[in-house]
């Protein structure tokens, strides 16, 4: 069946959702319109609000409408140290395991060479920026275990290396609940690299 | 190549997002030459693949598919990745570049593809790591059928106390050595050294550099290579 041109155009225009294909994109269509119109609406109001008004927080590039996001902006959080990462997605993963008090800096990307993203793209010259004006003691590196990710820790660790401060990298190792047997050579390997001692009596007592 | 190939060993020089759970792989592989592979659900959470499809693992893959464009069926580590860092790093992403941009899909290339292994084993060695680029680049020219002749443009056996000028399509020109002194002119001592794999010698390896960037050059057009800045920059930002 072949649907009115509006309602073709709502349905190819939900397509640009991750994970929306021709057959998820008509069930939505239809149910927003057949059942719930009001939804709908909302949906369409926020969206169209938030496409408009939704930008990046001027101190650490993550997504905000505001100024400054959250995070920068509340009083409670350690500002010795500020963690890189990829995404705002990652940012919200370490928010959400609520390991990490300090602040960030979002990347937005990570060095390709091969896609042509350069240091250019993804606002180091902000970051020197801000390294110099905050009393930051310590830069966690966490960008993601690829080798996009480590060129930018890599390239990272190159820049900061005349600041007075400590460069830090996320551990790589075997992921809990995990069983050695069925472990990648790679991570095993980096595991092994970065084996830790236990604490011995001697350590503890003295 | 047959509709569903055996395995054979391959590096992935560079992996693309293809949709919301696959990745468009180039692979250099060594019966096929480059090839570009369809790896489905590589990105979704569960995907055995995930943590072997990175560059600079050695790997065993299987392709299927009668079109350019394969589809990855198999693949299996054979070793762990090699770790590389700094200099070694952007080397690695230097010669990956190099190579998805000027090897054609599906031509043999198996010498590029030794090459490009001993490379990787070698990158960590400061002394070894310039020659190994520079065999690798020898080879790719080779495949792509630039390689140089060690031959002057008269045909004759170059000299080792001359000096000569690369020119495009004819070969190397003797030139007087008082007519000029220009970084692009090169010993014929150290062509000699290049031609015959020897490469103790500093300037041999300095000659070697200025030879197959010029060589390289028509090649990659007026679109630079994006390794190359990159690790200028990063020279830059250490030495400020």
């Amino acid at each position: 069946m072949q649907f009115s041109p509006l309602i073709e155009e709502l349905i190819q225009a939900l397509r640009c959702l991750p994970g929306v294909g021709p057959k998820s994109a008509q069930r939505m269509a239809l149910h927003l319109l057949e059942r719930d119109r009001q939804g709908g609406q909302r949906l369409s109001s926020v969206l169209a609000r938030a496409m408009e008004q939704v930008g990046h927080c001027k101190n650490c590039r993550t997504l905000t409408e505001e100024d400054l996001c959250r995070i920068c902006s509340s009083g409670r959080r350690n500002q010795n140290v500020l963690c890189v990462v990829e995404t705002p997605a990652d940012m919200l993963a370490l928010e959400q395991s609520g390991v990490y008090d300090g602040r960030y800096f979002v990347l937005l990307g990570h060095l390709s060479p091969l896609e042509g993203i350069g240091p250019e793209d993804l606002g180091f010259d902000e970051l020197l920026q801000r390294l110099k004006d905050e009393p930051v003691d310590e830069v966690i590196l966490a960008t993601n275990p690829t080798l996009e990710g480590e060129t930018t820790a890599q390239y990272l660790v190159e820049l900061l290396a005349g600041l007075p401060l400590k460069v830090t990298h996320l551990a790589h190792g075997i992921p809990l609940g995990g069983e050695l047997e069925f472990i990648d050579g790679g991570t095993l390997s980096r595991a092994f690299a970065g084996r830790l001692g236990f604490a011995t009596r001697k350590d503890s007592d003295g | 190549m047959l509709q569903a190939s055996d395995f054979q060993p391959a590096w992935l020089l560079h992996a693309r997002p293809y949709r919301e759970t696959s990745a468009l792989a180039w692979l250099l592989t060594l019966e096929d030459g480059r090839v570009d592979a369809l790896v489905r659900g590589v990105r979704t959470r569960k995907s055995r693949y995930r943590a072997l499809l990175q560059p600079h693992t050695p790997l065993l893959v299987r392709l299927s598919g009668q079109h350019e464009l394969k589809t990855l069926i198999g693949l299996e580590a054979t070793a762990a990745p090699h770790w590389l860092q700094g200099e070694a790093l952007i080397c690695a992403l230097y010669a990956n570049e190099l190579l998805g941009r000027l090897l054609l899909p599906g031509l043999p290339c198996s010498q590029v593809f030794r090459d490009y292994s001993l490379l990787l084993e070698l990158l960590k060695d400061d002394q070894q790591r310039e020659p190994a680029l520079r065999r690798l680049e020898l080879s790719l020219l080779e495949q792509l059928g630039q390689a140089p002749v060690f031959s002057c443009t008269q045909g004759h056996v170059l000299q080792a106390d001359a000096w000569y000028r690369w020119v495009p399509e004819q070969g190397f020109l003797a030139v007087p050595a008082t007519q000029e002194t220009s970084a692009a002119l090169l010993p014929g001592d150290c062509l000699q050294a290049i031609a015959t794999d020897d490469w103790r010698d500093k300037r041999t390896r300095q000659a070697a550099k200025t030879l197959t960037r010029q060589l390289l050059a028509p090649l990659l057009g007026n679109k630079p290579l994006q390794s190359r800045q990159l690790f200028r920059q990063m020279k830059k930002s250490t030495s400020e």
